[in-house]
């Protein structure tokens, strides 16, 4: 088990695809501190910490799921899982292993989002951080690290199971951007921006399920459940994709 | 004999598609063993099955004497590398980076062997530069090369000279019969080249839908498909007289057609022959090769 996750550590490292999305958060939170920075000077005002330290979440679950994609991917179409097979490794082991390097992935992800948050709020805003305390920012990251490492998770049991073939891509983007625009939906109807919510009976009780359970709906607004309730929401998305990946991947042919 | 891999009786089937029916194959532990077959009639399957990567519907077979179902066969199949259609080899890295994660994934302490099969596939001169970058050649030596990380006693190459120009595959026949006779490495090959493979191989097994038409050794090939004169006279029995008396071997096919395994002069040959009673109706230098005596074995048909 440790070889295989070495090796797939080490193949990590070298991906081309981790590097190109390393190099799109850069971008995405550079331009984006830019344009608020751009905004701010015309309206007035200068822009908080808070806003730079909250705008990776926006693009977090589709830039999680297209690293997992593509790295994972990869195993099948450049036919590397094949090597693994003969050479012995038991199948649930190169499952394991391609998981747990999917959630260092998402970590990398997070780890590098927040180092550029934090010197670019130090670097872009005089007033640092306005709505948050220090210590809930640390709480947000972790929320926010911990639903990353459960979605990467989920995105590579998809391609595991759908065995690297294009519908994985179709599929693990189209989870990924769907349910980030239910979340969105979920978040318009229980926290309505005027009024109150207008939701009752079993579809209040679903939007209230998804939105303290699901870890796609922890990206869409910052944090109002205690952390314990969102780490059992991403414990409970691993441990699916775990349980269903490995019943699934044991039992399948290989080309 | 001792045998690195032996099935019998294995059944694949793909929803109504049976891609393997009763298959049975042995394959002895030092051999080289040529496996030949049309497109489509099994030949990858049986290696997607051998290497753990797919299931046999029906049937059994042992790696290194271990059945498949045994749970040791992992460590069996540590033992075996192999090249399963494209050769598996990450595009991101060089060729030497390819080979220390194949060394790694084996758990090899030692990463002193990546140089030497590098220079032993000669790839030792790529540097940096990227497998995604590689012709396909080179790709197919790389791939060679990860299957011979760990030094392994067994290994399985499909169609392994596919992409290779005239000097690739010389090389890699060479590299191959290298392997087998320095480090007794067994080897089973898949190969459309039939001439090609007919210069390495010391055991061969003819498939066909499926199904193991003929195993057999080198010697026996070629004792079939040697050169000889096939006479075709009124009665090949008194032929056979004639021959027997000279001391001379010959294979009877049918009742006017004899494969006659000497250099005959026609004109004593044809003075006895009428002498005994016996006309030659016609009388040609008949040379079999591999792909003649395959076609043959399966009917003439063709796209081997």
């Amino acid at each position: 088990m440790f070889k295989l996750l070495y090796a797939d550590t080490r193949k990590l490292i070298f991906h081309a695809g981790l590097r190109e999305l390393v190099a799109a958060i850069t971008v995405y939170l550079v331009g984006y501190t830019a344009m608020m920075k751009i905004v701010s000077h015309f309206m007035g005002g200068d822009i908080s910490a808070d806003d730079i330290h909250t705008c990776f979440a926006s693009i977090a679950t589709l830039l999680v799921s297209a690293s997992t994609l593509m790295c994972t991917a990869g195993e099948y179409s450049d036919g590397c899982i094949r090597n693994k097979l003969i050479s012995g490794a038991v199948r649930t082991e190169v499952f394991l292993s391609a998981e747990i390097t999917a959630a260092i992935q998402a970590i990398i992800l997070c780890a590098v989002a927040f180092t550029e948050s934090v010197v670019l709020s130090l670097l872009c805003t005089k007033g640092g951080l306005i709505s948050m305390t220090l210590s809930e920012l640390a709480d947000y990251w972790l929320i926010i690290t911990m639903a990353c490492i459960s979605i990467a998770v989920f995105s590579t049991m998809l391609v595991m199971i759908l065995g690297g073939k294009k519908i994985s891509y179709v599929v693990g983007i189209a989870v990924a951007v769907g349910l980030n625009i239910f979340s969105l939906e979920i978040i318009d109807k229980l926290y309505p921006s005027q009024g109150k919510c207008t939701l009752s009976g079993m579809k209040l009780m679903l939007y209230i399920f998804y939105d303290r359970y699901v870890p796609y709906a922890y990206l869409s607004m910052r944090p109002h459940y205690g952390t314990l309730t969102y780490l059992g929401g991403s414990l409970g998305l691993v441990i699916i994709s775990l349980i269903a990946g490995i019943l699934i991947f044991n039992k399948k042919e290989i080309q | 004999m001792e045998y690195v891999f032996k099935c019998s009786g294995i059944d694949k089937k793909y929803g109504t598609f049976q891609a393997l029916k009763d298959f049975n194959m042995e394959i002895p532990k030092g051999a080289i063993y040529g496996f030949v077959g049309k497109n489509g009639a099994g030949k990858t399957t049986l290696i997607r099955c051998l290497c753990g990567l797919q299931r046999p519907t029906g049937g059994s077979y042992e790696l290194m004497g271990i059945p498949f179902d045994d749970k040791r066969i992992t460590g069996a199949r540590e033992r075996m590398g192999a090249v399963v259609e494209a050769p598996a080899i990450y595009k991101d890295m060089s060729a030497k980076s390819n080979l220390i994660q194949q060394c790694l994934l084996l758990g090899l302490p030692d990463l002193s062997c990546v140089d030497e099969l590098l220079k032993l596939v000669g790839l030792a001169d790529t540097g940096r530069k990227k497998a995604g970058k590689f012709s396909l050649g080179m790709r197919q030596r790389l791939g060679i090369a990860i299957a011979l990380c760990g030094d392994p006693d067994f290994i399985i190459l499909d169609e392994p000279t596919n992409g290779l120009d005239p000097q690739g595959i010389i090389e890699i026949r060479e590299l191959i019969i290298k392997l087998n006779r320095e480090r007794g490495i067994t080897f089973l090959i898949s190969s459309h080249i039939l001439d090609e493979l007919a210069r390495m191989a010391t055991h061969y097994g003819f498939i066909d839908k499926g199904h193991m038409v003929r195993q057999m050794s080198g010697e026996e090939l070629r004792k079939e498909c040697r050169k000889s004169v096939r006479m075709k006279v009124s009665d090949t029995a008194i032929l056979a007289k004639i021959l027997d008396d000279k001391n001379i071997e010959y294979k009877i096919s049918d009742s006017n057609t004899a494969d006659v395994y000497a250099e005959l002069v026609f004109s004593e040959m044809a003075k006895e022959c009428d002498k005994a009673g016996c006309t030659i109706i016609n009388m040609e230098e008949h040379d079999e090769s591999l792909e003649a005596f395959y076609l043959s074995l399966l009917g003439g048909e063709v796209n081997v």
